[in-house]
């Protein structure tokens, strides 16, 4: 597949108060075109940095990136053209209408009138504005704003979508319909979605995930190979009677934690657990198999250099 | 730069109590005068008591039309503020559109707005005249005072801009709107008569580009009127009058014409349209 956005050694830093802080440290990591990409870190970690380099927004030290196969720094113009942004915080104007903030955006592109009415009625379908398109940016619930700020991305047909937390404060139901609206617009119109979340579930959605810390990149790849790499599966059982069964694990060379009454064994699939549990199944009480889940994986890898 | 600039005027005129309310701060400072001022300010100078009055109005109403365009002005900045703080801003750096066509559609949408509002004031003003019979200027007068409103709009426009684009927080913003809104009155020398002012102060506010402003206003209100008023005494008195008032500045024996104000408007509005330029071409490229 063809790669839509690619990053070589990017670097920035900044002054804050005198003293030189880099935020990215050379990063290198593509995203090839059409997919869903997830680009997490703990706040702080240099993400909304490389974001805003990415989108023209702030100039980087150093490094080379080339987007929709227009390189930044020399081509911006066409790099903003093919990308659209919602970004963290919304940046529509709060007392104009729906309709009058995507007119105004729109404008900026020099579309001609009939071009934006065209996009502006697309965009209004796909975020499905329609009830709420003339009330004022500001009376309007936290997953409509979130609609207006994906109809407000998508007004000049961007090729590449860059979502920064797009779900965050919103509750679960609406999450879930934004969640759909981005991921229809990936799958059925060919954009390419950049995303940072701090939903795991949202993130193991995506096609690959790339995790930043400290200016660096601590790990990618697709969320399965994420997974079988930084986290296990944790079989809890509850013995009849913890000695003598500890005994027996340590004569069968099996690694096992204490907690309490329950001997945690890490397993590095589920599967392993049956063969196991056959094997010891008189002396169980009970027994529970716990998945590894994203959130082990983010916090296995982001965690690491704090301890 | 005309798309931020409607934009500008189509948020600053949303906000109708905002609108409201700085018209009505202009109106209460009118009233104000008329009521109070105004009489005091005529017995001082005595002589036929109603044409005195009548001239005392109309430099007054000249200086609140020249404070107008100022404060309006400035007024219309805030959504530039607002866009900064609340990095707006960046939404409009993600267009192809260059950055110095984006900031300068601010200063283009301030310039709406001071133009609009101090014409409102202008027209209230007129119409007072008007409707309490006193003196209304000729039209061609009218078309003249809407031309030094555009200019003057224009140097403020291009001054508050330079300005506000160092500013960084709504605060600052607001202190040095408090700031200027209460020392624009005097420095323009709308509120005590020049001649009463020490030698060095009246240099500062000849020094002050707006104070051109009022003065250009001054002539125009008082066209017509000044001589009825002084009709029976020697025209001497008018010249120290006018002098006095603020109405003509005389440096070095040389008596600036209406011309030289226009001219010290047009002058400053290049300066700080270059400095504007010269200022958003380092930072906004």
């Amino acid at each position: 597949m063809e790669k839509i956005i690619e990053v070589t050694s990017l670097v920035k830093s900044y002054f804050v108060q005198g003293k030189e802080v880099e935020a990215v440290k050379g990063i290198d990591f593509y995203v090839e075109q059409g997919t869903m990409f997830s680009f997490l870190g703990k706040n702080g970690a240099g993400k909304s940095t490389t974001i805003d380099i990415l989108c023209t927004l702030l100039k980087p030290d150093g490094g080379k990136v080339v987007i929709n196969g227009y390189e930044l720094g020399k081509n911006d113009f066409e790099i903003r053209k093919s990308i659209g942004i919602v970004f963290q915080r919304s940046l529509l104007d709060a007392t104009l209408t729906v309709y009058e903030n995507l007119k105004i955006r729109g404008q900026f592109y020099k579309f001609s009138r009939k071009k934006l009415k065209e996009r502006m009625e697309a965009v209004i379908e796909i975020a499905q504005l329609g009830e709420f398109l003339h009330r004022p940016y500001e009376k309007l619930s936290g997953g409509q704003r979130r609609r207006a700020d994906i109809a407000r991305a998508l007004i000049n047909t961007p090729k590449i979508l860059f979502l920064d937390e797009p779900t965050t404060g919103l509750d679960s139901q609406t999450r879930k319909d934004i969640w759909a609206t981005i991921r229809n617009l990936q799958k059925e119109k060919g954009v390419t979605v950049f995303l940072t979340t701090h939903y795991m579930e949202e993130a193991e959605q995506s096609d690959y995930i790339t995790i930043m810390g400290y200016g660096e990149i601590l790990a990618k790849g697709t969320p399965l190979e994420l997974k079988q790499k930084y986290c296990h599966d944790l079989l809890k059982i509850v013995p009849k009677s913890s000695e003598v069964f500890q005994k027996k694990l340590i004569a069968d060379e099996i690694k096992f934690s204490q907690k309490g009454e329950v001997i945690e064994i890490k397993l590095d699939s589920t599967v392993e657990a049956i063969p196991f549990v056959t094997q010891f199944e008189e002396d169980i009480i009970n027994v529970e198999i716990i998945n590894g889940t994203m959130d082990d994986v983010f916090l296995d890898i982001t965690g690491r250099k704090d301890t | 730069m005309l798309t931020l600039a409607k934009r500008n005027l189509l948020i600053y005129f949303r906000d109708k109590m905002g609108v409201f309310f700085s018209l009505l701060s202009v109106l209460l400072i009118i009233a104000l005068f008329v009521l109070f001022l105004s009489n005091t300010f005529s017995q001082e100078y005595g002589g036929d008591i109603e044409e005195v009055s009548k001239v005392v109005n109309n430099w007054i109403f000249a200086g609140i039309l020249g404070v107008t365009t100022v404060t309006t002005t400035k007024g219309a900045f805030v959504v530039m503020v607002n866009d900064k703080v609340s990095h707006i801003y960046k939404d409009f750096y993600s267009t192809p559109v260059q950055r110095y066509r984006i900031v300068a559609g601010y200063a283009l949408g301030a310039f709406f707005v001071g133009t609009i509002m101090s014409v409102i004031i202008f027209v209230v003003l007129i119409s007072y005249n008007a409707i309490i019979g006193s003196h209304v200027m000729s039209v061609l007068n009218m078309l003249k005072t809407i031309g030094v409103i555009l200019l003057s709009v224009l140097l403020n426009a291009f001054m508050i801009f330079f300005f506000t684009m160092f500013i960084k927080t709504n605060q600052a913003f607001a202190a040095i709107s408090t700031i200027l809104g209460t020392l624009i009155g005097f420095m323009m020398g709308i509120y005590v008569p020049m001649g009463e002012l020490p030698g060095v102060v009246q240099s500062l506010i000849r020094f002050f580009p707006q104070s051109y402003t009022t003065k250009l206003f001054r002539r125009l209100f008082i066209d017509g009127i000044a001589e009825d008023a002084f009709s029976h005494i020697p025209a001497q008195y008018l010249q120290q009058f006018q002098e006095d008032m603020g109405v003509i500045y005389v440096i070095n024996g040389y008596q600036l014409t209406m011309f030289d104000g226009v001219l010290v408007l047009a002058a400053t509005s290049i300066i700080f349209f270059f400095l504007s330029v010269w200022r958003m071409s380092r930072r906004y490229v």
